[in-house]
């Protein structure tokens, strides 16, 4: 198991605290949600923990500061999905797929001289796609793209902020379910999230943000409390049975206003 | 490659026209015969006019067309160049300065050192200016500010001159000619804008991983800060030295990418020689150009030629892009 650890990662933007010092441990084979409103600082403690922006506080990435691996070693344990990732030219589906591997020197094959580009391609559907330009794409197949470049990788750990955003339901249902396969294949999935039925469907552990800090920290059932859900996001909720891949939950989810 | 190979094969058609054609007219007999040097005349024609002449239009040519994609990969955007971003004319400017006060001759190595400072100086200080993730607005509105600063220099270093004649031959420079350059320019420009370009050439694959934006890039290991660098470092080299012995020669940075990008699938790691090549033979094409056009007094300038046709092309982009302009925010 390898654990990927905030601690006291914090934000500021001049005067504005964008993100309290914030003390998180993620671990490998499991499949995180964070959450919370509008603002709360997800993003921005997506980005901090992998390095994208200035911020206090370190990561380390099994007991070993972030900052101190070479940005090729680093990028080998930790794969990014931006949220709404805009192409700057029309390269084919395989081309982007295959940028994937540039912290492997550009090396289409893993150690094992198994081509991850191609495994990839087939795993998430797009061998038919591999010629076409990204531009091209509807929203939902570019998401399956960037979700196969960062799954090209091949890291220990994957952040992904909102890679639900305006997809349908098929596709989220989709998306979803191949991030929670790739936990369950020991890899440690982290995903900004606004769906909260999704969260408690698919996740093994949320995480609640509001105002850049965090307030709750836990198992689905734990985290999704009427309490908590109202007070983070100023919403009315309704107790559901939420069904799980393995048994059921009860999770309080948004209803109404007040 | 076989892109490649198709351009290299044009140019040297156009080198060995490059070596033909001239105020002296030659029959295929008397150019064979000065090729293999059997009239020294001739011979003389060809080797040292039509030749230094020649390898500089490559050498600009192509290093001005190698800047434009990397730097187009770089900002991720269509419409940048080295003009756009106020190189040429900071390195004109730099130039001018050394010339106009005395302190270097013509050829002195002084001069192309003088145009990378100034062409280093323009291209940082928009990189600065526009900071990171810049709309491509501010890109271009920060490159015409520099350009026309620039400019205002020059203009203030020729008003101040004391020699009008020397003033003059400073303006007919600036209009970007290869016209009676010598190996000695070659000397002096050349190693520079080797170096410069073999910078550029090293950021290939980081220019690819580029196309996914400056974040993604970043967690896929490539250390933009370097990236942006040395690219800086190597368009300010090539693009200052070729300056200093050619004055400034527009548009070949935006139009050669431009031209030959769709043949390689818009990667922008395989433009880079193609777009090299395709910069050489634009350059070379227009200084044929500048040859044939029967003039009554001044021979034309090639800058002129590329000017009066890259213009318009920039403008085509536009209008091209004007959609994609509006709808992308940020680059």
């Amino acid at each position: 198991m390898t654990v990927l650890e905030a601690r006291n990662i914090s934000v500021s933007i001049g005067k504005a605290r964008l993100l309290q010092p914030v003390d998180l441990s993620l671990e490998t084979g499991t499949l995180t949600a964070i959450l919370g409103p509008n603002g709360a600082g997800k993003s921005t403690f997506l980005k901090a923990l992998l390095g994208l922006i200035g911020h206090g506080g370190e990561t380390k990435l099994d007991g070993k500061t972030l900052s101190s691996l070479s940005p090729s070693e680093r990028a080998k344990q930790i794969a990014y999905l931006p949220q709404g990732q805009n192409h700057a030219w029309p390269l084919s589906v395989e081309a982007v797929v295959a940028l994937g591997r540039h912290p492997h020197g550009g090396q289409a094959h893993d150690d094992q001289g198994d081509n991850v580009v191609e495994r990839v391609l087939e795993a998430m559907g797009l061998t038919a796609l591999r010629n076409q330009s990204v531009l091209t794409l509807s929203g939902g197949e570019q998401m399956r793209v960037s979700l196969a470049r960062a799954l090209a990788v091949e890291a220990s750990f994957l952040l992904a902020d909102e890679p639900l955003a305006s997809l349908d339901p098929r596709y989220q249902f989709e998306i979803m379910s191949v991030l929670a396969n790739q936990a369950k294949a020991g890899k440690g999935i982290v995903v900004v999230m606004h769906d909260l039925a999704l969260a408690a469907r698919y996740a093994d552990r949320l995480v609640l943000m509001k105002d850049g800090a965090l307030l709750a920290d836990g198992a689905p059932h734990e985290v999704l409390i009427p309490e908590r859900v109202e007070s983070a996001f100023g919403v009315r909720t309704h107790l559901t049975e939420v069904r799980r891949v393995e048994g059921s939950i009860t999770a309080a989810l948004p209803d109404r206003l007040d | 490659m076989r892109l490649s190979a198709s351009l290299a094969v044009v140019l040297l058609a156009l080198a060995a026209l490059s070596l033909a054609v001239g105020t002296t007219a030659f029959s295929l007999d008397q150019f064979l015969a000065a090729l293999t040097r059997s009239d020294e005349r001739l011979a003389l024609i060809v080797y040292e006019i039509r030749l230094p002449r020649t390898l500089l239009a490559i050498l600009i040519g192509g290093s001005l067309g190698l800047c434009g994609a990397g730097l187009q990969g770089l900002v991720r955007n269509p419409l940048a160049s080295p003009s756009l971003f106020g190189a040429p004319s900071a390195a004109a400017l730099g130039a001018v300065i050394m010339i106009s006060s005395g302190l270097a001759g013509a050829l002195s190595f002084a001069l192309p050192v003088a145009g990378m400072v100034g062409a280093l100086a323009s291209v940082g200080a928009l990189m600065l200016l526009a900071g990171r993730d810049a709309p491509i607005i501010v890109l271009l509105l920060a490159g015409l500010v520099l350009s026309s600063f620039a400019a205002a220099g020059t203009s203030l270093a020729l008003n101040l001159s004391p020699n009008p004649f020397a003033a003059l031959e400073v303006a007919f420079w600036l209009l970007g000619s290869l016209e009676d350059r010598s190996f000695q320019h070659i000397a002096m420009a050349g190693p520079f804008i080797i170096i410069g370009s073999i910078l550029i050439a090293t950021q290939a694959r980081a220019l690819k991983v580029m196309s996914l934006g400056e974040d993604t890039a970043t967690s896929l290991g490539v250390n933009v800060q370097r990236l942006r660098l040395v690219l800086i470092v190597g368009v300010a080299m090539a693009v200052g030295a070729g300056v200093s012995v050619a004055g400034t020669i527009g548009f070949i940075g935006l139009v050669a990418p431009h031209l030959v990008r769709p043949l390689v699938g818009y990667d922008p790691a395989r433009l880079l020689l193609p777009a090299t090549l395709a910069g050489a033979c634009l350059l070379l094409a227009a200084d044929l150009l500048v040859r044939l056009v029967p003039t009554s007094g001044e021979p034309l300038k090639v800058g002129v030629v590329t000017a009066l046709v890259g213009a318009p092309f920039f403008l085509g982009l536009v209008l091209r892009e004007r959609r994609a302009l509006a709808g992308r925010a940020t680059l």
